[in-house]
């Protein structure tokens, strides 16, 4: 018999999830431990509310079976990026379910950065946010603000002062 | 805390308290299972027909605990997360009005106010975290982006890319090139240096400190 908390978001919409799917949560956890099982989440939407748990519930059944030592293996041998701070999922059908579950337009990815930040669901954290650097990696300034829609408010002093100033960056360029 | 004083002080003016909460809650949270549970409370207590088996004992207070709906509850602990949600709450406002647009380049709105759903509307701390997972080489570019991604750029480089080793790319592109492959200012090696010694004069001084796994 699982326990369902109940989630209700911004626009009043409730939502009855199993208690391991909601506690990937940190902030869930925290709440239903001193409080009630009904939890709102007023900066939350309905939309952006939906795709959290169909990711958390996901995450749930997998994190529920303990690691094979082959996966776990796996695991060590994929990271391989020294900046990254996230322990690498290691499941590659999950991984998989990963990446189609990011192909999103910037705009709702943004929607979800923002809740899963609130939330503090650590792995759909970093999901994200390695999505949206990818999206950043590897390409000219002209193109970032393209895609991102972001206006260049410096002036051409401010810009040659900037270069001056952070000739570390632009030795390799 | 204050709630359950007020309820167990004002024995005679206990139900007017709590039908003021009730009213309160309601604009909260217009759900009736908190009213329900109310009542079933209030009837238990002066001893009318319980409508449920409630748990409520004659220790008010005790029970009083577990039947005050998330409303009171919330309210307090939000105290704890309230910094976190008022500093969301500015940029969260702004994805309502962005609703259902798809495509990031619409220019509707894009006053320096509503940037909604943007990249510069994240939170700096997000946006550091973001930053911090690009590579060494695209710093150059998100310097000169504007003043909020400069910002983000130069905190993730002192939070993060001060102590990390930049990764090279060049490894896995152009191995038929045999230019890419060499550093770029290296000295040339007119001749290439062999080893004098050979494994066969070694193997009378070598021992295997580590037996290999594949044989086993």
């Amino acid at each position: 018999m699982a326990k369902m908390i109940k989630l209700v978001s911004g626009d009043g919409a409730e939502f009855e999830v199993e208690e391991e799917v909601a506690f990937q949560s940190k902030i869930i956890k925290d709440i239903v431990a001193d409080a009630d099982d009904v939890i709102p989440l007023p900066t939350v939407s309905s939309k952006v509310l939906i795709q959290v748990i169909e990711y958390c519930r996901k995450h749930a059944a997998v994190n529920s079976f303990p690691l094979s030592p082959s996966s776990s293996a796996a695991a060590a041998a994929s990271s391989s990026s020294s900046i990254s701070y996230s322990k690498p999922v290691s499941d590659p059908a999950l991984r998989a379910w990963d990446n189609e579950f990011v192909k999103l337009n910037n705009s709702s990815l943004f929607d979800i950065v923002i809740a899963a930040n609130y939330l503090d669901i650590e792995e759909l954290v970093d999901l994200v946010l390695e999505t949206v650097a990818d999206r950043i990696k590897g390409k000219q300034a002209q193109e970032i603000r393209r895609q991102f829609n972001i206006e260049n408010d410096f002036t051409p002093e401010e810009e040659e002062a900037l270069r001056r100033e952070n000739s570390w960056a632009f030795q390799n360029n | 805390m204050i709630y359950l004083g007020l309820v167990v002080n004002k024995d005679s003016g206990r139900s007017l308290y709590l039908k003021s909460y009730i009213s309160s809650s309601w604009l909260l949270f217009p759900r009736r299972v908190y009213i329900a549970r109310i009542e079933t409370k209030m009837s238990a207590r002066d001893s009318q027909e319980a409508e449920s088996p409630s748990p409520v004992c004659s220790n008010y207070l005790g029970s009083a605990e577990e039947s005050i709906p998330a409303g009171v509850k919330f309210v307090r602990s939000t105290s704890t997360l309230g910094r976190k949600r008022v500093v969301l709450s500015k940029s969260a406002d702004f994805s309502p009005h962005c609703g259902s647009s798809s495509s990031p380049k619409k220019l509707c709105r894009r006053s320096t106010m509503e940037r909604s759903n943007h990249l510069e509307a994240l939170p700096l701390d997000v946006l550091v975290k973001i930053l911090c997972k690009v590579d060494h080489s695209d710093l150059s570019q998100l310097l000169l982006l504007s003043k909020t991604l400069s910002q983000a750029t130069s905190i993730a480089k002192e939070m993060h890319f001060a102590f990390a080793t930049p990764i090279s790319n060049r490894v896995s592109k152009e191995d038929a090139d045999g230019h890419e492959e060499e550093a770029p200012n290296a000295p040339i090696r007119h001749r290439v240096t062999r080893s004098r010694l050979s494994a066969l004069s070694l193997s009378s001084i070598t021992a295997v400190l580590f037996p290999s796994r594949v044989d086993q």
